[in-house]
């Protein structure tokens, strides 16, 4: 009898379990596009910073899903709605190594607007490329006293690596600071590569993340400082040249140097990126995605996100100044440096 | 939850501790080493839509102390792969810690032949969820404290079978924020346990989860025990972002008698 009883509540509370966990979402074209859109409008960060309707255009997209559309047309018409946000922090991944970034066109070709070989060959001697970081070299330019670092991300390991660099250049006039094709990174990185640059403490950018079902909801704004070690700056002039691809935790470099005073942005409008990105966010049939689930604004509250950080001087490459050996960003900034401090 | 409370308090402070019960008669100890499979269901609202599911060993240590009451200290960590998607497309890291000292407190006559015991427990419960390296993670963490209740038989003078439930009363809860990460998880991201311990206390309405235990033992030495346990747990938390587990553990253990 007793084991009776206990195989009987064994099956029952397995039958229970059954019911306890909800069904899976089935694998069909509409199940997809509902969850796929049903999730931006419940995490995405930026409708209101970036004007987007996103329930106008669920009544654009929605009738054109059916269960005759092939793979490829549901990827495309997924790509085609991301596409409205325009934000590079919006990635749709097949699972196979394809995949769609949204508002990625201008930011794809500058990746051909600059040339490493150009910058090693014909503007700087003696490029070093410090190994225990990510994309971080330095040299002088040639025949000139004026440094150049370049940094192409902000994943390193040790930013305090940057201050080796800065004692090396202790005698340079100048530096120019090149952070085109920046992928970002780590935000808290950027803020301690730009310390070695700081003039002062500075409220520069607070952060929100949201944090409900309404597209207003969010956390509290978390206020961002510069840092500031006077015994460890470089306070000369630095010129920061930028492009279209400079990026994320790139910009939130950028909100820190362009904070302080002897800091001048030559180059492209960056990216306009600025959030953290979300977890991998995943589909029944295997495709994934991210997206942006912050609000980075200006102190005054403005957002820079869709616009980016406009530079002081614009000036961008093509690919016809590439192929001539002749980088028009660099040679404006050393223009700039020899017509305002008089360096040459 | 006030009578829940009131009754756990009441277990343990009605006798004064387990070691003034200790001086009357010798107590048994024994330390255990156990290895098990674990089958899991989860539906982490928070890591994905789609349901994960897997299976794969775990590993537990215990020490217990029987005389009329049992005290229990147990270890148990497990990982194993959880399978996602239509296709079973996604593959994620799975880690679980469980950690718990419970005491349970006889309730029969100490000669009966099976005994009934209601107790409580400390446990501290963890499980994270990885898919590739942090592209996408997820946890929930509770440590608090459980009512339980055990009936226990011998089957004959080398042979017992027992059943034990353990229903959570105060638990404090930790849960990723609504969009996985905030500025709090970047702030500590290399400091998991600040991350972990960042909970808060759960009501009864927002947490809710049962463990189910049955065990057979068997002396097969003097000093020697066998175990074969069955364990079943669900978790559900009742947030916008749902979280909900079953978990189905078989597993055996030895036990050391000094």
């Amino acid at each position: 009898m007793k084991k009776i009883i206990l195989i009987g509540t064994l099956v029952l509370l397995v039958s229970c379990a059954k019911t306890f966990i909800s069904k899976e979402e089935p694998l069909t074209n509409s199940a997809t596009f509902e969850l796929f859109w049903t999730d931006f409008d419940q995490h995405y960060s930026l409708f209101d910073v970036r004007s987007i309707d996103w329930d106008a255009l669920y009544s654009s997209y929605q009738p054109k899903v059916h269960e005759g559309l092939s793979e490829a047309d549901l990827w495309n018409l997924l790509a085609s709605l991301i596409e409205n946000l325009d934000d590079s922090h919006t990635v749709l991944y097949d699972g196979n190594g394809y995949s769609y970034r949204s508002g990625y066109a201008l930011n794809e070709q500058s990746i051909a607007e600059i040339s490493e070989e150009l910058i090693r060959t014909s503007y700087v001697e003696g490029l070093k490329e410090v190994s225990s970081e990510d994309q971080l070299a330095y040299g002088k330019i040639k025949g000139k006293n004026i440094g150049y670092i370049y940094l192409g991300s902000m994943d390193g390991q040790n930013p305090a690596s940057i201050h080796t660099i800065i004692e090396e250049f202790s005698n340079v006039e100048a530096i120019l600071l090149d952070v085109r094709q920046n992928t970002g990174g780590d935000d808290r990185y950027a803020a301690a590569m730009a310390k070695a640059f700081s003039d002062g403490k500075h409220l520069i950018y607070t952060v929100a993340t949201r944090d409900g079902p309404n597209h207003d909801d969010f956390d509290a704004k978390k206020n961002y400082y510069t840092a500031y070690d006077p015994s460890q700056t470089f306070s000369k002039p630095v010129v920061i040249l930028t492009d279209r691809k400079t990026i994320s935790a790139g910009e939130i470099f950028l909100l820190h140097m362009k904070s302080f005073e002897h800091v001048t942005q030559i180059g492209d409008t960056t990216a306009g990126d600025f959030s953290t990105i979300s977890n991998m966010r995943f589909l029944p049939n295997g495709w994934h995605y991210r997206y942006s689930i912050q609000k980075v604004l200006l102190p005054n509250g403005e957002s820079l996100d869709g616009i980016g950080h406009i530079p002081d001087m614009y000036v961008k490459n093509t690919v016809e100044n590439i192929a001539a050996k002749e980088d028009k960003v660099l040679d404006t900034a050393l223009k700039y440096l020899l017509d305002t401090y008089g360096i040459d | 939850m006030k009578t829940a409370l009131t009754l756990f308090f009441l277990l343990f402070c009605r006798h004064p501790s387990v070691l003034a019960q200790a001086q009357e008669s010798f107590p048994t100890h024994y330390i255990g080493i156990g290895l098990g499979y674990s089958f899991d269901h989860i539906s982490d609202q928070n890591f994905s839509p789609l349901h994960q599911k897997g299976q794969g060993l775990f590993y537990t240590l215990f020490y217990e102390q029987r005389k009329e009451n049992i005290l229990k200290i147990a270890l148990t960590y497990g990982n194993n792969s959880l399978k996602s998607g239509a296709n079973d497309d996604f593959t994620s890291d799975h880690y679980f810690v469980d950690v718990g000292i419970s005491y349970l407190k006889n309730l029969a006559a100490s000669d009966a032949v099976t005994k009934f015991y209601l107790g409580g427990a400390y446990g501290l419960k963890i499980t994270y969820l990885d898919w590739k390296d942090q592209d996408a993670f997820s946890y929930i963490a509770t440590n608090g404290l459980s009512l339980s209740g055990a009936v226990k038989t011998k089957i004959n003078d080398k042979q017992r079978i027992g059943t034990t439930v353990g229903i959570p009363v105060v638990q404090f809860l930790s849960r990723p924020p609504y969009n996985g990460i905030d500025e709090f998880i970047i702030a500590h991201q290399d400091n998991p346990a600040a991350i972990i311990f960042n909970g808060k206390l759960a009501s009864f309405e927002s947490y809710k989860a049962i463990t189910w235990n049955i065990n057979y033992s068997r002396e097969i030495l003097a000093h020697f025990n066998w175990n074969v346990n069955y364990d079943f747990s669900l978790q559900k938390v009742d947030q916008e972002q749902e979280y909900k587990s079953i978990s189905n553990r078989i597993s055996t253990s030895v036990l050391y008698k000094f």
